[in-house]
């Protein structure tokens, strides 16, 4: 581990792939998730407004 | 056992869906081992030096970009010979998938190119066979988006998709058919791979983690399609409430 930490000018590569990877990843399910939670919760509310 | 039942919407989404919803946890705990083994448990290359582990987050990134597009254009066929409603969304839902994975291939690709090339970018074989990959992936989301009418937005996709799938060999074999500043096959020299064990068994962690996080996010992506596509049935009503 140290002998990572002590990478010198390669980090700021190794860093920004694994950063924008993990990012992507991340967006790549939530938006879907965030999509699908405001469609059910929009039909949740138009349920209710008809009674 | 009633075959048809697999193509009713109404089943897929009650059961199979169903059985994923603890993956997420998992994919999470996965991806920071994995991260954990790439970043500080597998060896520095002698030649690379660090920069060389940017490898086991772009080489299962672009494995997967060809994997995603092959599954699509599976599905696509499939759409067009039998007209699987399920097959319909999975064909559709699959290019937004490929496009990110596609997308992180050529971003980390760039990166690491930068320390080992000199360069983020050149216009040899692989990465303009895979550049236009990313393309084809956008095609077919804005063209599929461009049409009203769904259902024939789907044959017109899934028609190009088929014809989109000649990429695929080509950016397989560009390394083999062209001089390129990409290195050739690592890897898949089964017989005899360039790279040591000791990194090639991370990569291959790397890549399942990948796989699962495929399969997560496209039953996802399935539950989505299915909701907007069926948005007007009784379940989907009942499950709404």
């Amino acid at each position: 581990m140290i002998e990572f930490l002590d990478m010198g000018k390669h980090a700021v590569f190794v860093y920004s792939a694994y950063t924008i990877t993990i990012i992507a990843l991340f967006m790549g399910y939530i938006l879907p998730h965030i999509k699908l939670k405001k469609i059910l919760d929009k039909k949740k509310n138009d349920i209710k407004q008809k009674k | 056992m009633n075959i048809k039942r697999f193509g009713n919407l109404k089943f897929f989404y009650n059961s199979f869906i169903t059985l994923f919803s603890y993956l997420p946890i998992l994919v999470l705990i996965g991806f920071i081992a994995g991260i954990y083994w790439s970043l500080f448990i597998a060896p520095i290359d002698y030649l690379q030096g660090h920069s060389y582990r940017i490898m086991f987050v772009h080489v299962p990134a672009a494995w997967m970009s060809l994997q995603t597009y092959v599954v699509m254009a599976v599905s696509a066929f499939i759409v067009l010979v039998w007209k699987v409603k399920i097959m319909e969304i999975i064909s559709v839902q699959c290019a937004p998938l490929g496009a990110l994975f596609t997308f992180i291939a050529l971003i980390t690709g760039m990166i690491w190119g930068k320390p080992t090339w000199g360069t983020y970018w050149v216009w040899d074989a692989r990465l303009t066979s895979e550049l236009i990959l990313f393309f084809l992936y956008i095609g077919i989301m804005v063209l599929y988006a461009s049409i009203q009418d769904k259902r024939q937005a789907v044959k017109v996709t899934s028609i190009l998709s088929i014809v989109g799938l000649i990429n695929i060999p080509i950016i397989h074999f560009s390394v083999e058919w062209w001089n390129t500043l990409h290195q050739g096959p690592t890897v898949t020299k089964f017989d005899k791979p360039s790279a040591h064990i000791t990194m090639l068994l991370p990569l291959f962690y790397m890549f399942a983690m990948y796989q699962v996080y495929f399969i997560l996010t496209i039953v996802k992506r399935i539950k989505l399609g299915i909701i907007e596509r069926d948005s007007q049935s009784n379940w989907i009503k009942e499950l709404s409430k």
